[in-house]
């Protein structure tokens, strides 16, 4: 018997069981494959770490003048060393590498990193074919990282030209590399790989472009680092720990967590969906509920005749959503290990297994739960009281007499949602939830694009465009403030040949050691300066900025941490002469994740080495975008590399908003086909429920347009008051979730709302879809004929 | 002028591969003003006729005359129209949108023909209230549709189907539901809008009821056997010899 009632039920709710057996199974596949892809890289980049023997502190040091020294202070001295080794990588500039294809030739593309040659024999930081195998390199051969070569289409066997000082040496390609510590453009440096003995050719010819680098492990990191900064070595420009390339491989666990968080909203729904079919069949059923309660069945026998009906429908749509997770999560884990090395384990299929039956089981907790509602069924209640058991008393009192200029479809759609609050709040919940989830990645992407996140990466909004480079070809980076400003005024005066009356201004970083009156000095900070007129427009959350000599910002992170406050004196050793400098202010930004200094434009750091030209900004008289101002100069100045504002806060989000900006109109589609999905299976079912009444309103002589449009535009009414609800939602999502996201760079963001954006086109293609799912649902009401009159109680 | 007119009319159905002729060339005429009962045995057709005459069910075969129009060559729309317009529906079941106020459906099919003009609207108002008050259920005007009696229930129904001034009333049982006092409060109701010049065709299994009709038709197997003419039916008239004289024929018909 059960069997048959089975059957039946199955066939008379085929579009309703079709798309709940579709939400389980899609539901299924992004949360099991998603989960497995997340333990899968959690687990592997630790070992991916360890393979490639990434120590767990890197130093690097401008030039090897030290190197000597500091070599023998970590071996000598230097305590909590557990081994350690150095190389040394040759620096240059993207721009200077030309990829051959036979007789004619193409610029390189370097994704805006560093661009550096390294050694092939090393022992730390090491890198492998993409097989994950150790391998050999002829003369004249190199090996690039994946990234670099499927940026620039290259092939194993292409030619690519560098051009370093005076000399230029072609390579040709002949591995494609696996390079944990410097494989990653997030990383900002990419490493290409040539054996050793070109390495120590190329490296005589360029002596000016050497990069020291020190390897260390440590039993106690902090510890080390402490020491290490008490002595005061003056080219040591930069410390990276292990943690932070870690990091950087938890970005493949984005697009894994958006699923996870789309799968947990169709599960969501689903569960909202299944409440309401559920509590739908079993008004519908009420009186047979009564009679089977009637003749003796027990509450667990009834209830059990609709457990089996979801049981069946959640197993297999679960066990389907299983089955595909099986390629799904093979491919996600495929494209992991095209950037990492993983344990040959293979993927862990019983986390998909575990993740399918933890749903089967929620599911059915779920709708056992729903069921409740037939224990306050009576036998006699269900059989004296009308086939529904379902009360029709008018929540609000909202008459159609009193609506002088309100049509009538208009006014039944919305009175059905007024009297019928519970019946609709499904639906309002599945547009909420869908409104939200777009404004989500919106307002992310309109926060990178706002003036307010330029100024966060120490950039002048309102500047025309933005120089990167203005080394000449061959030249090494200018790292004095001598060979800077020279350039910087080559460059002005170019610029002027051509009709540009420009004034540039270039952001300085420097690393430096600040420290109280006989303290001991923390790490060193990254520390900003400003060469050339415009000085005047980083802002402030207290105090002033930093402008005689003795003057100095610090972040407030730094601040904090040192406990240190506006008005105290801090000391540094600048030009070999330790100098005292008062703090005037604190600001919040994400100069190195929130912690850095901006000390005063007088101060004169000729003979400190710039760690990096951060970005120079190009002021001048103009109109044109910088979009446009870039291309042109770009066009016009080939040799240097222009940039917008948008490019330099993009290249230092690692993409995220070239990412985000590219999943917006899928991620939109998918929205629109659950939410499409959803109203067509509700719509059904309310049209199913009103059969009777639309009978009825035929029979007086409304035509099917009318009844079509009462059901459109009670959805529409449902909708809007969604998006009513979300706008508030939206806000509390931007303050909960996004803003905190954003302080992990190191400092508060106002949350960008584009009104238009966010509150018209997005939530307007939504409607547009939830009309369209209206309008094919209600194409059955010209099907219901005027004799189901008698379906209305 | 006649107000219906119905030619060799017939209504087939074909269930689970079997056809069954519910109609089989009916012909009948209904004069303006005229109010019409249909008595037959169950299953004989006389719900299949009333809606095919009415425009709510498409006819297999003939032709429907609806005050010079016809019916079975106008489309869905059209027929809709004429539906909300020019005729009142009254069932046996009292079919109403149950979120609804009974006044509120009372005027809604008066609103949706009027369209939102501030003024009409004005009119309806005032035409439901007159409505109402000519029918004795003022009072319940403001009440859910569950809170008032059957007998109120159905005189909504009656007003709803009168709200558009319509030429003809199609009424299916109209007194099915409801008990003797109801029913008779009913029928004063038809008799008293038929009076007013509203046409009436009304289907029933209750003698007291076609007793107060004008003209009475018998159908039996899908087609009009027979028919009896009553006269009209007044308050001063003994019911008495109207009942008698339709018992009488009705037996002759094998009732």
């Amino acid at each position: 018997m059960l069997l048959r009632i089975l059957k039946k039920d199955m066939k008379r709710r085929k579009s309703v069981n079709i798309i709940l057996f579709l939400f389980i199974t899609i539901a299924s596949v992004f949360l099991s494959s998603s989960i497995n892809n997340i333990l899968v890289v959690f687990s592997s980049v630790d070992y991916y770490m360890d393979y490639a023997n990434v120590p767990d502190i890197n130093l690097i040091t401008a030039g090897d003048t030290e190197m000597t020294e500091i070599e023998e202070w970590i071996a000598d001295e230097a305590s909590d060393v557990k081994d350690h080794g150095n190389s040394r990588f040759l620096s240059f500039q993207g721009k200077n590498i030309t990829i051959i294809n036979g007789n004619e030739s193409r610029e390189f593309d370097s994704g805006g990193t560093t661009m550096y040659i390294g050694s092939l024999d090393i022992d730390y930081c090491k890198v492998y074919d993409d097989s994950g195998k150790e391998f050999t390199l002829s003369n004249n051969e190199a090996a690039l990282p994946g990234s670099l070569m499927e940026r620039n289409d290259l092939h194993e066997g292409d030619e690519i030209s560098i051009h370093l000082g005076e000399k230029e040496k072609t390579f040709t390609i002949a591995k494609k590399i696996k390079d944990a510590a410097y494989g990653r453009e997030m990383v900002g440096m990419s490493r290409i790989i040539v054996n050793d003995s070109e390495f120590q050719k190329l490296n005589k010819e360029t002596e000016n472009n050497v990069i020291g680098l020190f390897f260390i492990n440590s039993d106690n990191p902090t510890a080390f680092t402490k020491q290490l900064n008490e002595q005061g070595f003056l080219t040591l420009i930069n410390t990276i720990a292990r943690n932070t390339y870690t990091l950087v491989y938890s970005f493949d666990m984005i697009m894994a967590a958006l699923l996870i968080l789309v799968g947990i909203c169709l599960i969501l729904i689903a569960l909202l969906v299944l409440r309401f079919t559920l509590v739908f069949t079993m008004e519908e059923d009420y009186r047979e509920i009564g009679i089977m309660k009637a003749v003796g069945l027990r509450d667990f026998a009834i209830k059990k005749l609709y457990l089996t009906k979801y049981l069946v429908l959640v197993t297999a749509g679960s066990l389907l959503g299983l089955f595909i997770s099986f390629p799904v999560s093979r491919e996600m884990v495929k494209s992991v290990s095209a950037n990492m090395i993983m344990k040959e384990t293979g993927t862990n299929f019983a986390v998909n297994v575990l993740c399918s039956l933890i749903i089967i089981f929620a599911v059915m907790l779920f709708c056992y739960h729903c069921t409740s509602k037939l224990n306050k069924i009576s036998a006699i209640a269900a059989i004296r009281s009308g086939s529904t058991g379902e009360s029709f008393r008018r929540k609000a009192r909202f008459t159609l007499f009193k609506k002088k200029k309100m049509s009538v479809p208009v006014y039944l759609g919305l009175n059905d949602i007024l009297g019928h609050v519970k019946r609709y709040l499904v639906l309002m919940i599945t547009f909420c939830i869908s409104f939200i989830l777009i404004t989500i990645p919106l307002n992310t992407v309109n926060t990178m694009k706002s003036a307010e996140m330029v100024s966060k990466f120490s950039l002048d909004p309102e500047s025309s465009v933005y120089l990167r480079k203005i080394e000449r070809p061959g030249d090494a980076p200018y790292n004095t403030t001598e060979k800077l400003t020279s350039a910087l005024k080559r460059v002005e005066g170019e610029m002027q040949e051509k009709g540009y009356d420009a004034s540039l201004t270039a952001i300085n970083l420097f690393f430096f050691n600040f420290k109280e009156e006989g303290e001991t000095a923390p790490n060193k900070l990254m520390t900003l300066q400003l060469l050339g007129p415009n000085t005047d427009y980083l802002t402030y959350m207290e105090g002033e900025a930093p402008i005689l000599e003795n003057e100095i910002a610090f972040s407030k992170q730094v601040l904090n941490d040192n406990d240190w406050k506006i008005g105290d004196t801090v000391k540094a050793t600048i030009n070999g002469t330790e100098k005292s400098f008062l703090i005037t202010g604190t600001y919040a930004d994400y100069m190195q994740i929130g912690t850095s200094a901006r000390i005063n434009p007088q101060i004169d750091l000729s003979k400190e080495s710039i760690f990096n030209c951060w970005s120079i900004l190009v002021d001048m008289d103009s109109d044109k975008s910088q979009e446009v101002l870039s291309k042109e100069l770009g066009q016009k100045f080939p040799e240097y590399e222009w940039s917008t504002a948008q490019d330099v806060v993009n290249g230092n989000v690692g993409g995220i908003q070239e990412s985000l900006d590219s999943i917006l109109y899928p991620m939109t589609g998918m929205l629109c086909a659950v939410i499409m999905l959803i109203t067509l299976l509700m719509e059904k079912l309310f049209i199913v429920r009103e059969k009777g009444e639309i009978a009825m309103m035929k029979s007086i002589g409304f035509k099917n347009r009318s009844m079509r449009l009462w059901q459109v535009l009670r959805m529409v009414w449902v909708a809007l008051i969604s998006m009513a609800a979300a706008v508030p939602l939206s806000m509390l999502s931007n303050h909960l979730m996004l803003k905190p996201i954003f302080a992990i760079m190191g400092a508060d963001v106002n949350i960008q709302v584009d009104p238009l954006q966010v509150y018209g086109i997005y939530p307007g293609v939504l409607l547009l879809g939830i009309i369209a799912a209206t309008c094919i649902a209600s194409m059955k009401i010209k099907k219901i004929n005027i004799r189901e009159l008698n379906n209305l109680e | 002028m006649g107000a219906l007119s119905v030619n060799n009319l017939c209504k087939t159905y074909i269930i689970n591969k079997r056809q069954n002729n519910v109609l089989r060339n009916v012909n009948l005429k209904i004069k303006e003003g005229e109010m019409v009962a249909v008595m037959g045995p169950s299953g004989s057709g006389k719900t299949t006729l009333l809606y095919t005459v009415s425009g709510m069910d498409n006819a297999t075969a003939g032709k429907v005359d609806f005050f010079g129009r016809e019916l079975t060559t106008l489309n869905a729309n059209e027929i809709s129209d004429l539906r909300l317009k020019e005729m009142g529906f009254v069932f046996q079941q009292m079919y109403m949108l149950k979120n609804l106020s009974v006044y509120d459906n009372i005027i809604l099919p008066a609103y949706q023909a009027a369209g939102n003009s501030r003024a009409v609207r004005q009119e309806i108002n005032d035409r439901a209230k007159t409505l109402m008050q000519k029918l004795g259920i003022s009072d319940i005007a403001q009440n859910d549709i569950n809170e008032v009696s059957g007998g109120q229930l159905q005189r909504a129904c009656i007003c709803r189907s009168l709200i558009n001034r319509p030429r003809i009333i199609f009424a299916d049982e109209p007194t099915g539901a409801l008990n003797k006092q109801n029913s008779l409060e009913v029928m004063d109701v038809l008799n008293r809008i038929n009076s007013e010049g509203t046409s009436i065709l009304l289907v029933t299994h209750d003698m007291k009821v076609a007793s107060r009709c004008e003209r009475v038709l018998y159908i039996e197997d899908g087609n009009i056997r027979d028919e009896i003419s009553l006269g009209k039916s007044s308050d001063q008239e003994d019911t008495r010899e109207r009942e008698r004289c339709l018992n009488n024929w009705l037996i002759k018909l094998g009732w």
